[in-house]
C-alpha cells in the first residue's frame, strides 16, 4: 500500500500548492491591487466568451422580432408615431422650460446645468454570483467609459461603473450589498441614503430616525450629495416604514424604480461633479444694479478720503484705524461682488470715518 | 497504460465540456430561478477527476476555476479555491467514489458542494461583500441532484469518443 500513500501524499501536495497560490492570488487582488492590469487584458480576451454565453438570448430576441405579425407591427407602428407626436409637443414645452430655468438659475447666482453626454449600452451579461449585483455593458475604455459614471434608464437609476475593460464594463447595480446611493425624498426633501441588501428588487433605507416623516409609496431621488450620480433622477419608491421600539433606527425599505430582472439597455452618464464641469458651466450674472455700483464708489472714494488724511496725519498714532484699512484695500481691488461684503464694508469704512472725524476734531 | 495507445485522451472531451460549462455558468438566467443556478462545472471537473485522475487533477480544476473568477468578475481564486477544495475532498476522502451507489455520489456530491459555496461566501465576506443569503443551499440541491444526469452524460460521451478507460481498471 506503499503506493496509495505515495499517492494520497502528492493530492495533499498539489491541493496545500493551490491554497498558497490561492491566498497569494486573493491578497494580492484585493489588497495589492498589482494584478489590476492583468485582469484587464484577460478579461478583454475572454469577453467573446461572455457575447457566446449571451447568443441564446440575442439569438431568441431576433426570432421574436422577426416573427412578429403585420398586423402587430402596423399597430406598433401607430402607437409609436402617436407617442412621438405627444412626445414632440411636449419636448416643446421642455425648452421653454430649460430657457425659462436657466435664466431663473442666473438670477438666483447658482452656476447653469448642462445637458451631459450619454451613449446607449447594451447589457451583455450578468455576473451570477450569489452575492454580486453586477452586470457587464458592451462598452468600454475604448468609448472613453471610465469607473464611477452613472448608469441610468429611461425609469431610474441602475447604478455606477466600477470596472472598465476594453470593449466592456461593469455596472454596480443599486442592489448590490457595497452600493448606496445618497437620495432624497421628492415630498419633503428629507436626506437619506439608499443601500443595496442583495436582493434584487430591495433597497435598506439605512438611518432614518423613527420620528422621521416617510410614508409608503414615497418617490425617493438622488441628491447630487457624495459627486458620483447627478441630481434628480428617481431611484426607488418606498415600500414599508418598519418602527419598532428596540431598534433606533426605523426599518425603511424601498424597491427600485428599475426592474433589475429585465435590464437590456441602459444609457452611461458623463457626469463630472468636479470643478472641471463648474468652470465650464456659465457664469452667474455678476451684479451690476445701480445701487451695488453706487456702494463701491462710495467705498472707494472713503478709502481715498481716509488714505489722504493718513498721509496728513501721523501714521503711529492712527494704528487701530489703519489695519482695517489696509484690509479694505485688499478688499476692493479684489472684487466687491458680494453684497454682504459690501456691506460690511461700507459699514467698516463708516466707522473707521467717524472715527478719524471725531480724532480730528479733538485735536483742533 | 497498454490502454492509452488505441484510445484517445481525456482531454479531448474535457476542454469542449469545460468551455461549455463555463457558457452555461455564466448566461443570463430570470432573476428567480439564479439562486437555483446548479454548478455545472464543479460537476464537469469532478467527474473528469474520478474518471481520469492521472489526468485532470486538482491543478485542472483550479484553472477552470481561475476562468470562471475572470468571467464573472470575482476576486481572483475564490471560485478556483472552492474548486480545488471539492475536488480535493473527493479524491483524497472518497478514493473509490466511481464505484459508490448512485445516491452515495448524490450525498457526498451535496456535502462537498455545499462545503465549497460556505468557503466562497468566506472568501466574499473576507472580500467586503457581506450578504447572507438563506438560498446558499439551494444552488448544492440542485447540484447534488443534477449529478446522475451529467455524469451519466459524461459517461456515454467518454464511451461514443472511445476515451481512455477509467483509472480503477488498473487495480
Amino acid at each position: 500500500m506503499a503506493k496509495q500513500e505515495y499517492r494520497s501524499l502528492f493530492i495533499n501536495l498539489r491541493f496545500v500548492l493551490c491554497f498558497i497560490l490561492s491566498v497569494a492570488l486573493l491578497f494580492a487582488d484585493l489588497r495589492l491591487k498589482v494584478l489590476s492590469d492583468f485582469r484587464y487584458y484577460i478579461e478583454s480576451a475572454l469577453y467573446p466568451v461572455m457575447l457566446f454565453a449571451d447568443s441564446p438570448r440575442s439569438i431568441s430576441n431576433a426570432v421574436s422580432t422577426q416573427l412578429k405579425s403585420r398586423a402587430e407591427l402596423i399597430a406598433e407602428n401607430e402607437r409609436l408615431a402617436n407617442a412621438i407626436f405627444e412626445q414632440r409637443a411636449d419636448l416643446l414645452r421642455l425648452h421653454a422650460l430649460v430657457q425659462e430655468n436657466a435664466e431663473m438659475r442666473k438670477l438666483l447666482n447658482s452656476p447653469l446645468h448642462r445637458t451631459s453626454r450619454r451613449m446607449l449600452a447594451e447589457v451583455v451579461a450578468i455576473d451570477n454570483d450569489p452575492y454580486l449585483q453586477r452586470v457587464v455593458v458592451n462598452r468600454g475604455s475604448s468609448s472613453a467609459v471610465h469607473t464611477s459614471m452613472p448608469v441610468i434608464t429611461s425609469e431610474g437609476l441602475v447604478g455606477q461603473v466600477i470596472e472598465v475593460n476594453y470593449s466592456f464594463s461593469r455596472v454596480l447595480l443599486l442592489t448590490d450589498p457595497s452600493s448606496s446611493v445618497p437620495v432624497v425624498n421628492v415630498r419633503n426633501q428629507l436626506r437619506a441614503l439608499a443601500e443595496g441588501n442583495g436582493s434584487h428588487d430591495e433597497l435598506d433605507i439605512a438611518n432614518i430616525a423613527r420620528s422621521a416623516d416617510v410614508q409608503e409609496g414615497d418617490l425617493l431621488v438622488t441628491s447630487g450629495l457624495g459627486g458620483v450620480y447627478p441630481l434628480g433622477y428617481p431611484v426607488a419608491v418606498v415600500t414599508s416604514v418598519g418602527i419598532s421600539e428596540n431598534q433606533s433606527f426605523a426599518e425603511v425599505k424601498a424597491k427600485p424604480l428599475v426592474d433589475f430582472g429585465r435590464l437590456h439597455y441602459v444609457l452611461l452618464y458623463w457626469y463630472d461633479a468636479s470643478s472641471k464641469e463648474a468652470e465650464d458651466a456659465v457664469q452667474p450674472k455678476e451684479p451690476t444694479d445701480g445701487k451695488v455700483l453706487l456702494r463701491q464708489e462710495r467705498i472707494k472714494r472713503l478709502i481715498q478720503s481716509m488714505s489722504n488724511n493718513d498721509k496728513q496725519n501721523a501714521p503711529a498714532k492712527e494704528a487701530p484705524a489703519v489695519k482695517p484699512q489696509a484690509k479694505l484695500n485688499a478688499k476692493t481691488s479684489a472684487l466687491l461682488s458680494m453684497h454682504s461684503d459690501a456691506a460690511t464694508l461700507a459699514g467698516a469704512a463708516v466707522n473707521a470715518q467717524q472715527v478719524l472725524g471725531a480724532q480730528h476734531g479733538r485735536r483742533q | 497504460m497498454a490502454a492509452a495507445n488505441d484510445s484517445r485522451s481525456t482531454y479531448f472531451l474535457f476542454f469542449p465540456l469545460l468551455f461549455m460549462a463555463l457558457v452555461i455558468d455564466i448566461i443570463r438566467l430570470p432573476e428567480i430561478i439564479n439562486p437555483y443556478r446548479p454548478d455545472i462545472l464543479s460537476l464537469c471537473v469532478i467527474f473528469f477527476a474520478t474518471f481520469d485522475p492521472a489526468r485532470v487533477n486538482i491543478g485542472w480544476a483550479w484553472i477552470a476555476g481561475l476562468l470562471l473568477d475572470l468571467l464573472t468578475g470575482a476576486p481572483l481564486s475564490q471560485h478556483a479555491l472552492c474548486l480545488a477544495l471539492q475536488v480535493f475532498l473527493i479524491l483524497s476522502q472518497f478514493q473509490r467514489f466511481a464505484l459508490f451507489a448512485l445516491w452515495q455520489q448524490i450525498l457526498i456530491i451535496l456535502v462537498v458542494n455545499l462545503l465549497g459555496h460556505v468557503l466562497g461566501y468566506w472568501i466574499s465576506h473576507l472580500a467586503g461583500q457581506v450578504n447572507y443569503e438563506e438560498s446558499i443551499a439551494a444552488s448544492s440541491v440542485v447540484t447534488a441532484a443534477l449529478w446522475p444526469v451529467i455524469s451519466l452524460l459524461c459517461l456515454f460521451l467518454c464511451r461514443a469518443l472511445n476515451l481512455a478507460p477509467p483509472a480503477h481498471k488498473e487495480n
